[in-house]
């Protein structure tokens, strides 16, 4: 009972702590992921297709790739990966899921069905 | 599927479908294995793993709170309302810890200190319940005030939300034990209340 107790006091003192320490303007419309990498913050839109590397002290655009895939399967979620040096976009699509690899730069390399997952 | 998020060898993915939580093993994405259910959650958007903690960060259509936090026993350990983000669908977290979201009503993206720091945008507002803990029903008062209050339980499940003009009562069949109830002012003031129902 102490525990649970504990636990919610922690949870409501933690939500009223937070603070928006900074904001920026977005690069498109439609951002449906995000990732951190090489020092920079990435964004991916849900409409235009779009990842962009962003400067995350100004929100000005580094450089930016099209992110392609099927029409009927919509981006969101964004992954960076330091240790293999990837940007993964999440593709959607009604009960399927699916992981497309991309370089830093652009280039793509090549995407996993999720079946779901 | 919906979210990702990378940390070291594995990619962190959020299945919509599913209310769950799984990682992989990179480069090739293989080996799936449970994270965490997301108990309470629906229509989830991408996510945000803190490898610290071991813990995740999503987001959600979620008309109240937009934002939880998962420990890797199904439990939410935090939040965030939408008092604070309006719409939120990204989600990353930089090696300081802080928590960037973007909201795509505002068209922002917003660097959140998860730790620190005074309110920018919420502020507490005065809720006096009638008992704590209370028997079978209780009553909450926000004098002067329209506001909208939303009770999770311990597990983090929405029990329900509605409005109310200065006076609230819950007369509810639910079980005895702790609740959370989170209440906002017209005007974007919460304040949040832990309840006992014996």
């Amino acid at each position: 009972m102490r525990k649970i107790l504990f636990l919610l006091f922690v949870i409501a003192a933690a939500a009223s702590a937070k603070a928006i320490v900074a904001t920026l303007d977005a690069p498109d419309t439609n951002i449906s992921g995000l990732a951190w990498g090489d020092g920079s913050l990435w964004a991916m839109d849900a409409v235009t297709d779009s990842v962009y590397k962003l400067n995350p002290e100004t929100g000005a655009v580094i450089s930016s790739f099209y992110f392609t895939h099927p029409v009927t399967t919509v981006p969101t979620g964004l992954a960076y990966s330091e240790t293999h040096n990837m940007v993964l976009c999440g593709g959607w699509y009604n009960t399927n899921g699916y992981v497309y690899k991309y370089t830093p730069e652009g280039s793509y390399i090549g995407f996993v069905d999720m079946c779901g997952g | 599927m919906t979210g990702l998020s990378a940390s070291g060898n594995y990619v962190f993915l959020g299945s919509r479908n599913q209310n769950r939580i799984y990682y992989y093993t990179l480069p090739n994405i293989t080996t799936r294995k449970d994270f965490t259910y997301m108990m309470g959650f629906s229509t989830t958007c991408d996510i945000a793993f803190n490898a610290t903690d071991s813990l995740v960060w999503v987001a959600s259509e979620n008309t109240s709170i937009c934002i939880k936090c998962y420990d890797t026993n199904n439990t939410m350990v935090d939040y965030i309302p939408n008092t604070m983000i309006a719409n939120a669908r990204g989600m990353a977290l930089d090696p300081g810890g802080y928590l960037w979201v973007s909201d795509i009503d505002a068209d922002k993206i917003y660097k959140i200190d998860l730790t620190e720091g005074i309110e920018e945008q919420t502020q507490d507002i005065t809720v006096t319940p009638s008992s704590n803990p209370f028997c079978g029903a209780v009553t909450i008062q926000t004098p002067g005030l329209n506001a909208s209050v939303v009770v999770f339980d311990m597990h983090g499940r929405q029990i329900v939300s509605d409005s109310f003009q200065e006076s609230w009562t819950w007369n509810s069949s639910s079980p005895a034990g702790h609740y959370v109830f989170v209440i906002t002012d017209d005007q974007g003031a919460s304040t949040t209340l832990d309840l006992v129902k014996i």
